[in-house]
């Protein structure tokens, strides 16, 4: 059996579950954050959240799989455990600072269409 | 058979970490509305879906370096050697864990109070 293809099974599955479930959650409640962006005109908003959401998709997806290029052979399966783990943990990191990078966008956006 | 022993650390190291991160977070968001609430001036659909990114955020970051730290080097292959290493490794986390739920603390309390700053010199109104 060949460790590599393995891993690469399951790292895309992975991380596309991850990567789904994140824009998931970032489109339900992003809708609200992008609806006051232009007052008044609802559908336009929700359109603009979901190209933004298939671009999210496609930027990450691209990635991760562009990622695969870069990996050692694995010769075993503690091996495959460790470098799995690395991999997924940097595209989760990454995510996550893309995330509170919009979290801070968003939130100074707001606080001043409130006030 | 180094590698068994290996591998029965990261069995056990995974769960509890996940489990570790899944409950301090749950711990922490389901605490934090009041404080989106008023960050916010009562406008409870933002509150809501700033909270929810920010539990999102939170499991991503902590995930993350969950699985980054993950690698288990042992000198020795005994139960002995495994039981220090994930011992090590699970208080390291632990310790993470509460410095990033201190910082998270510190935002929310530095939000409702700059949000009750704004307020004093024009005092609230209902805005739409």
């Amino acid at each position: 059996m060949d460790y590599n293809v393995l891993g690469y099974a399951i790292f895309i599955t992975v991380i596309v579950f991850i990567i789904v479930v994140v824009g998931k959650i970032c489109y339900r409640n992003g809708n609200i954050f992008v609806a006051e962006l232009i007052p008044d005109h609802l559908d336009l908003c929700q359109q603009i959240n979901k190209s933004l959401l298939v671009s999210y998709y496609l930027v990450n997806i691209g990635y991760c799989a562009m990622t695969l290029i870069g990996w050692e052979t694995i010769l075993s399966s503690q091996q495959l455990v460790e470098v799995m783990s690395v991999k997924v943990a940097t595209i989760v990191c990454i995510l996550s600072i893309l995330h509170y990078l919009n979290i801070y966008l968003l939130t100074n956006t707001i606080h001043k269409l409130i006030k | 058979m180094e590698t068994t022993k290996i591998l029965i650390g990261y069995a056990v190291y995974l769960p509890v970490a996940l489990f570790l991160t899944f409950y301090v977070s749950k711990t922490l968001f389901k605490n934090s509305k009041v404080y989106m609430l008023d960050i916010f001036k009562g406008r409870e659909e933002i509150a809501n879906a700033t909270n929810k990114l920010f539990e999102t955020g939170f499991y991503l970051l902590n995930i993350g370096f969950a699985l980054l730290i993950m690698k288990i080097t042992i000198g020795a292959n005994d139960y002995r050697n495994l039981i220090e290493a994930l011992g090590s490794k699970i208080g390291g986390f632990a310790i993470y864990l509460g410095i990033m739920l201190f910082i998270n603390l510190y935002f929310f309390f530095r939000g409702k109070r700059k949000a009750k700053e704004n307020q004093r010199p024009n005092p609230f109104q209902p805005s739409m």
